[in-house]
């Protein structure tokens, strides 16, 4: 585990599930491995309780008698409680929302948390075929035996029909919308014909309990495939919003950031205040309307947490790789021209026209920090 | 309890174990209750009969007791409302439905003969200051987190609702408990709002005299949050003085309050209404089963196919799938929330999963406006007939007494009073208009305005008085009834009528920046202060982000007049009210509207990007205020966007971005100066060319014009424009510029040559006549003999004989027009001064251009003053004859357009030079023609017609022809081809002994090992493609339907497309059978109308046979009419099907299109992009969709 830049949920949180399994005896959902509420218990936290493992579980369970847990998703619970019903139901689930919103988190933890795996995952892209997402074949023992069950490569989402498990897809609108459709019979029929083996006797795979599939998509980005009808009919949809509070914003920001500069051996030396600002101007852009209220335009570009992290982590690396007497907030605009100007240019008048309303009202009522951004307005000209 | 007390008992609290003390408490017994609450509601009788009281108490004003009899009635059907008028002017209003737990305790009470009593502190009495600013408000903040929920209603739904239909005892108990819970949240967070504790005091001390009684039995039906406050204290602290002196009987029940019919889209929280709930049908199902000792999950099924019903009906998928899923998910979430049946939130939630696909803004609100249609519902009370009647009408007839203004007893006469108002001078007057005002909001028929004199262009809102005629009528009073409804008193009406109106449209989204617009102009007319400041606070969210920037400079001025104190209704201090009588009616307004300013200004700022390619005049009107108004302020995005105009916008915005750039000191005025008079003699003298300088001109004089005059290097340049051009060229270009100074009004181009004109009068020679004369005679023979021996070219022949006929009065030969006569010709004054020859080509364009318009049109020595010609020929041949046929083709196509019918039929089918503008020109016209005329626009429109389609022929079908093979491919792509695998790879065959299977020892195989591998590629077919053209023909899309209809004809004309062509405005007309001749196309198309943008996608979606190859082209400017949600809606819908979507801003040549920002962004957003394209880059794109290049 150590030697993993970036360890699976049921790595990280393998004691947590551990104790859930046991911890509630209530009826599970079938193929479930602890109950629904315990699902949404793991990735909502325990609220810094610590849950005591009832007696009836008995002496075959280990582990901690007591074990607090963290909350892991900042959000929503009903959106959480929806998701878990959802996978407990006969449609897969679709979360949707802009770059940046935990989208991909939210299904690792309900996989991990449901099958005890997060691993069975397709990433969707533009070259994905649809062996990726059925099956494919081993040629050779194909060639050397002729169609044989043998000769079947399961895909991730076969190998978890046929073990009861949830399966994810990433980005799944990226896929050819004729590659996602494969997905239409697997969700409805909760099975999967081979045709090719169908020679003597009609060869079916059928789906375990408990299998059901997560997918992720981006519906804003560019390059994504509409879906089919069809597939939006066999999925549940729950749309994933943006941090809503900027105070956990830029904590996150700032939490992520720093890990970043650790991965390059440096330290973060960004004032809270600089996040604070470079936060609050994204959420603005974001939300299309400020803190005061005053409504800006929205820039075409995703204005998403992540993009405030990679702001904030290069500002971080500047300031600690290529030091000067040159205050970082100078290099606040600059980041920001260039986050915000890279899809279509009109976005540049848009922002431009955030730093004469906005900035400058924030400037006039005498907030240093906002004075000196509003004075390096120059820096977003062309 | 105090503060302290309470935070130490919220330590550890278990929200479930109820104060004992709350609940078992029998003097009184308590019920707290939500407004509405079906559990509640349906439990009530029970509880009541279970304690036999000898009195109800209910929270209510204690001032509307007089009504208790009437809302037990059984005649009476809820919902119903009392309302009442507070002395602060707010509306007081406590509707009644079904499942209102105090309906259902009268209720029991009139049957069981019980005494009820009204306990809350009177509506009459005076309000109280509102909370300290910081105090907490009564929001459960702390409970919510404890139970997970997101507000307090959640949190009584899952406390107290959810437990229905249970123990009626059980579910006090649970009520009461929330109470006590949200009591001690409040006291944690910052005590009792004082208007709470003066209403607890009241109710307690009622509550205490009817203890007094010997041998009763009371119970208290309040608010469950003011259940503890009934018990607390002792008797003997809180006796009588707190009740307030109050005679009933003097506030009678006719004019105090008022019993009126409710219904539940007006009780729902969305209709606006203050009191409302959530989803009345819901509620009223929830109170029936309760009521029958069923759970709600027995009606949740039901409502579900109800609502995939209503959204089927709207032409949207949904399945009995989709109900099923969203059964199990609300059972299962009420599991999964520790409740015994689903409710309102677990109905809501499921239906966000599995119905709404993750689009809030497109199915989402189909969805959303679906259940509302469903848990809304339609349901109306009945008030029993013996109820005295709605008091609006007396309170109007009292007030207008009062005003002096006619009221009932006038109503025999039938003649109108005329009265002039004068607001700002009159108290008296200003009282009458605020009335007048609202009662025409009102809809009652009472006053009618009568328009004087000629009011100026921005219409009458700033005259100081006006002038109306009065007239009380049979309508008058009828109107006044129904209007009841919404209020007792005139304002509250008014406001009602207002709120009403509004609610509906922010869902709906038609127009809302118009609406929102609209009503704060009403609102701030009829004085509601109250609603001005809700409306303002909206505004950033209703009006900003969807107005235009008309609406955007309308908005800014009328906020301007209301912080000036300039609007009737909103005076801005007391002083304009004394000495009035009594002025409760008409408010001071006290906000400052800086910050409303400011948000206006930075949301046109904002917009200017969407007007770069207008070519409407309003739009630079429009920015020119904007200008005026940011002057003092160096904003770079401003800046931005002038810059962008003059680079890149349409040819008078582009004038407009050059004349703003000198204005804000971004361009030095000489430089800006030269660009513009190079105007005069660069560019081409074709049709197009004239009509861009002409715009381009009109939009920079409309931004500078009457400024330019400060310049010292305007008067140099023009002067040395003017000069610049010879004779001939001078008048070839003249009309053009002439069109564009007409833009000035009369009187500032009277200014404008003032100022010119000094220095080029010196230039004049001051000598006699005949002597120039004779110097001219000499010169014209010098030059004659000088062009007969080759040496130089002759005089224009158009010149000669204005030459001839009177002595020039200038000096240089190309130069015969002076440079004077030339200014007074381009700016059209002065016609007396000019010399005979000149003289008459002002007035062949005086006919065009006539007086002008504005400040000095009438009157004075300007053009148009002269007799027009006897006929249009003569005026024909009269501009052919000074200016040459190419003008004159010009200029009569320009008067043709302006309206001159007779101008058209000099115009030759032969010579005219075909150009968009021109068949646009004829096209304008076709409907006021005589059938003689019409044969010749015909003639005419088809030369134009054919010439253009053959152009954009050549230069389109190269795009559209040409189609894609499918074959095998080495790509990864598709299902494995085993066999040309197989047989690309048989060189690499081997046998070898079997090494799988179960006799692995004697078999021997054939084996292969491929190199590369051979896959499927899919196929495309490419035959029969649809092409759906949806072209927006309301009004201001011209251009682009002309073109529109000629890519119809190329499209129709390719062998494997079938083309539609669909004209919408407020209908949508099939012109398909026409689609392959564009000019009977066009002859059909009617412009003008509204737009209904989402009619035309509907009626395009059933044409669609084969979605995934077919192809829907919107056409249009994106100022839809109708519902925008609807809109979206029908995209999402297309978008769905699979078929190809485009929506094209503009079609044309010119770059910049001209569009409703707000509206097209959704549109992409929904799955339609959105673009400008030429006619050659259209063919492109639906080349390559048919090519298979888009998948």
């Amino acid at each position: 585990m150590s030697n993993m830049q970036s360890p699976p949920p049921e790595v990280l949180f393998a004691d947590e599930l551990a104790f859930l399994e046991t911890w509630d005896a209530g009826t599970r959902p079938k193929g479930f491995r602890m109950t629904a509420s315990s699902v949404v218990t793991f990735l909502m936290g325990s609220r810094g309780e610590a849950l005591k493992r009832p007696k009836s579980a008995g002496k075959k369970a280990s582990g901690p008698e007591s074990l607090v847990i963290s909350p892991k998703f900042v959000g929503s619970r009903a959106l959480v409680e929806r998701s878990v019903i959802t996978l407990a139901g006969e449609r897969g689930l679709l979360l949707v929302g802009e770059p940046g919103t935990a989208k991909s988190m939210i299904s690792e933890l309900l996989a991990a948390a449901i099958s005890g795996t997060s691993a069975l995952t397709v990433q969707g892209t533009a070259g994905t075929t649809e062996d990726q997402l059925r099956y494919g074949w081993n040629y050779a023992l194909l060639l050397a035996k002729g169609p044989h069950p043998e000769a079947i490569v399961p895909s991730p989402v076969l190998t978890a029909m046929r073990s009861g498990r949830v399966a994810r897809i990433e980005e799944v609108t990226r896929c050819l919308p004729e590659v996602q459709d494969a997905l239409v019979s697997i969700l409805s029929d909760r099975r999967l014909s081979v045709p090719e083996l169908s020679g003597s006797d009609p060869h079916i795979e059928h789906a375990g309990l408990g299998f059901n599939v997560i997918a992720t998509a981006n519906l804003r980005d560019r390059g994504v495939s509409e879906m089919s009808a069809a597939l939006k009919r066999r999925f549940n949809f729950e749309t994933v919003p943006p941090i809503a509070s900027a105070r956990e914003e830029t904590a996150l920001v700032k939490a992520r950031a720093t890990r970043m500069l650790e991965r390059a051996e440096a330290e973060l030396k960004v004032d809270d205040a600089v996040l604070e600002a470079i936060v609050t101007v994204f959420r603005d852009l974001r939300l299309g309307r400020t803190e005061e209220g005053y409504a800006v335009e929205k820039p075409s570009t995703v204005m998403s947490t992540a993009e405030a992290v990679s702001v904030a982590a290069s500002i971080g690396m500047s300031a600690a790789f290529l030091p000067s007497d040159r205050d970082v907030l100078g290099l606040v605009p600059g980041y920001l021209a260039g986050v915000v100007t890279k899809d279509d240019p009109k976005d540049r008048g848009r922002l431009l026209a955030y730093w004469d309303g906005v900035v400058k009202k924030r400037a006039e009522g005498k907030q240093r920090l906002w004075q000196t951004l509003h004075e390096l307005r120059a820096q977003l000209e062309e | 309890m105090q503060p302290d007390a309470a935070r130490a008992a919220l330590s550890g609290l278990d929200p479930r174990a109820a104060p004992e003390t709350l609940a078992s408490s029998r003097a009184p017994l308590l019920v707290g209750v939500r407004h509405h609450s079906p559990a509640l509601a349906a439990a009530m009788p029970k509880i009541l009969a279970a304690f036999a009281p000898t009195v109800v108490l209910i929270e209510l004003p204690h001032d509307l007791a007089p009504w208790l009899p009437w809302l037990g009635s059984p005649e009476l059907v809820a919902p119903v409302a009392l309302s009442a008028t507070s002395p602060d002017g707010a509306l007081a209003f406590y509707p009644f439905a079904d499942f209102s737990p105090e309906l259902a305790a009268i209720r029991w009470a009139r049957a069981a003969g019980v005494r009820v009593d009204a306990i809350d502190r009177p509506v009459s009495s005076k309000p109280l200051p509102d909370a300290e600013p910081g105090a907490a408000p009564r929001a459960g903040r702390l409970l919510a987190r404890l139970e997970g929920g997101d507000d307090t209603g959640e949190l009584w739904d899952t406390l107290v609702e959810a437990r229905a239909p249970g123990d009626p005892e059980q579910l006090r108990r649970a009520a009461l408990a929330f109470g006590w819970l949200m009591r001690a949240d409040s006291l944690h967070g910052g005590g009792i709002p004082p208007e709470d504790a003066a209403r607890e005091a009241h109710m307690r001390s009622h509550v205490y005299r009817a203890l007094a009684t010997p041998g009763s039995r009371v119970c208290a039906v309040v608010g469950a949050f003011h259940a503890n406050a009934l018990i607390e204290a002792p008797i003997v602290e809180l006796a009588p003085p707190l009740i307030e002196p109050l005679d009933i009987e003097a506030a009678s029940a006719t004019t105090f309050g008022a019993l009126v019919p409710y219904d539940f889209a007006l009780l729902d929280a969305r209709s606006g209404y203050p009191a409302g709930i959530r989803d009345p049908t819901l509620m009223q199902r929830a109170f029936e089963l309760f009521s029958e000792g069923r759970a709600l999950d027995a009606v949740i099924a039901e409502l579900l196919v109800e609502i995939a019903r209503e959204l089927r009906a709207r032409g949207h998928v949904a399945s009995f799938a989709d109900v099923r899923e969203a059964t199990r998910m609300a059972g299962d979430l009420a599991a999964i929330r520790g409740l015994a049946s689903p409710g309102r939130r677990e109905l809501l939630d499921a239906i966000e999963s599995t119905m709404t696909q993750g689009e809030p803004l497109g199915r989402g609100r189909i969805v959303a406006r679906a259940l509302e249609v469903v848990l809304v519902g339609q349901r109306r009370g009945r008030v029993p007939d013996d109820a005295p009647r709605a008091g609006l009408a007396v309170s109007v007839n009292a007030l207008l007494d009062e005003l002096k203004l006619p009221g009932a007893a006038a109503a025999a006469s039938h003649e109108a009073k005329e009265m002039t108002l004068d607001p700002e001078r009159s108290p008296l007057d200003r009282r009458r208009a605020v009335a007048l005002a609202r009662l025409e909001i009102c809809g009652i028929p009472y006053a009618e305005k009568r328009v004087r004199g000629v009011s100026g262009a921005r219409g009458d809102v700033d005259n100081l008085t006006r002038r109306v005629a009065l007239r009380y009528t049979p309508e008058t009073a009828a109107r006044l009834e129904l209007a009841g409804i919404f209020g007792t008193t005139l304002p509250a009406a008014a406001e009602g009528t207002l709120r009403r109106g509004f609610a509906p449209l922010v869902t709906e989204e038609a127009g809302l920046a118009r609406v929102w617009l609209e009503h704060v102009e009403q609102a701030s007319a009829a004085g509601l202060p109250g609603l001005v400041h809700e409306l303002l606070d909206r505004a950033g969210d209703v009006f900003l982000p969807a107005a235009s920037l008309t609406e955007l400079a309308r908005a800014f001025a009328l906020v301007v007049r209301i912080e000036r104190g300039h609007v009737a209704g909103l005076p801005r201090e007391r002083a304009v009210l004394r000495g009035g009588g009594v002025m409760d009616d008409v408010v001071v307004f006290e906000r400052s509207l800086v910050r409303e300013q400011e948000q206006v200004l930075f949301a046109a700022l904002r917009t200017l990007e969407g007007i770069a390619g207008s070519t409407d005049e309003g739009d630079v009107r429009a920015f020119v205020e904007l200008l005026s108004l940011f002057e003092r302020q160096d904003l770079a995005s401003l800046h931005h966007a002038v810059t962008t105009f003059a680079r890149a916008g349409s040819p008078m915005m582009r004038g407009a971005g050059l004349a703003a750039r000198m204005l804000l000191g971004l361009e030095e005025p000489a430089r800006f100066f030269t660009s513009f008079v190079s105007l005069f003699d660069q560019g081409g003298d074709d049709p197009a060319a004239s009509t861009a300088r002409t715009a381009t001109l009109r939009g920079a004089l409309l931004v500078g014009g009457p400024t330019f005059e400060a310049y010292p290097a305007f008067v140099s340049e023009i002067l040395q424009g003017i000069d610049r051009l010879d004779d001939a060229r001078f008048l070839l270009r003249l009309p053009s510029l002439r069109g564009g100074f007409d833009v000035l009004s009369a009187a500032d181009r009277q200014r404008m040559l003032d100022v010119i004109g000094a220095p080029a009068s010196a230039l004049e020679l001051p000598t006699r006549p005949e002597m120039l004369a004779a110097c001219a005679r000499a010169d014209q023979a010098g030059l004659a003999a000088l062009a007969r021996f080759g040496l130089m070219s002759p005089l224009p022949a158009k010149l000669s004989s204005a030459a001839s006929a009177e002595p020039p009065s200038g000096f240089r030969a190309d130069h015969a027009i002076s440079l004077a006569d030339r200014l007074r010709l381009v700016l059209g004054r002065e016609p007396s001064k000019l010399g005979h020859g000149s003289l008459r080509f002002a007035r062949a364009l005086d006919e065009l251009y006539g007086g002008g318009h504005g400040e000095g049109s009438r009157g004075g020595d300007g053009g148009g003053q002269g007799a027009s010609y006897p006929t249009a020929r003569e005026w024909g041949d009269e501009l052919r004859e000074l200016f040459g046929e190419e003008v004159r083709e010009e200029v009569l196509g320009h008067a043709a357009s302006g309206g001159h019918g007779a101008a058209l039929a000099l115009l030759d089918p032969e010579h005219v030079t075909p150009s968009i503008e021109l068949l646009e020109q004829v096209l304008s016209l076709k409907g006021g023609l005589a059938e003689r005329d019409f044969d010749h626009l015909r003639r005419l429109a088809k030369r134009i017609v054919d010439a253009l389609v053959r152009v954009l022929a050549m230069e389109t079908k190269a795009a559209l022809s040409g189609l894609a093979t499918p074959r095998a491919s080495r790509r990864r792509s598709g299902p494995l081809d085993l066999r040309r695998t197989i047989l690309r790879n048989l060189d690499t065959a081997t046998v070898e002994p079997a090494t799988l299977g179960s006799d692995a020892s004697t078999e021997r195989v054939f084996r292969i090992s491929p190199r590369s591998f051979t896959f499927r590629a899919r196929a495309r077919k490419s035959l029969d493609w649809r092409v759906v053209l949806v072209v927006d023909v309301s009004g201001s899309m011209e251009a682009s339907v002309l073109h529109s209809a000629m890519m119809a004809g190329i499209l129709g004309s390719l062998p494997a497309v079938s083309t539609h062509f669909l004209a919408v405005n407020d209908r949508v007309t099939d012109l398909s059978s026409h689609a392959a001749d564009p000019l009977e196309l066009l002859l059909s198309v009617n412009i003008g109308g509204g737009t209904r943008l989402s009619r035309g996608l509907r009626y395009a979606r059933s044409l669609l046979t084969v979605p995934a190859r077919s192809i829907v082209i919107l056409v249009s400017d994106f100022e839809e009419g109708g519902s925008v949600g609807e809109l979206i809606g029908e995209v999402m819908a297309l978008k769905e099907s699979g078929a190809r979507l485009l929506g094209l801003a503009a079609l044309g040549e010119g770059k910049a299109p001209r569009y409703h920002r707000g509206i097209a962004e959704r549109v992409v957003a929904a799955g339609m992009p959105v673009a400008a394209l030429s006619p050659l880059e259209l063919a492109r794109w639906v080349g390559e969709k048919i090519r298979g290049g888009g998948a």
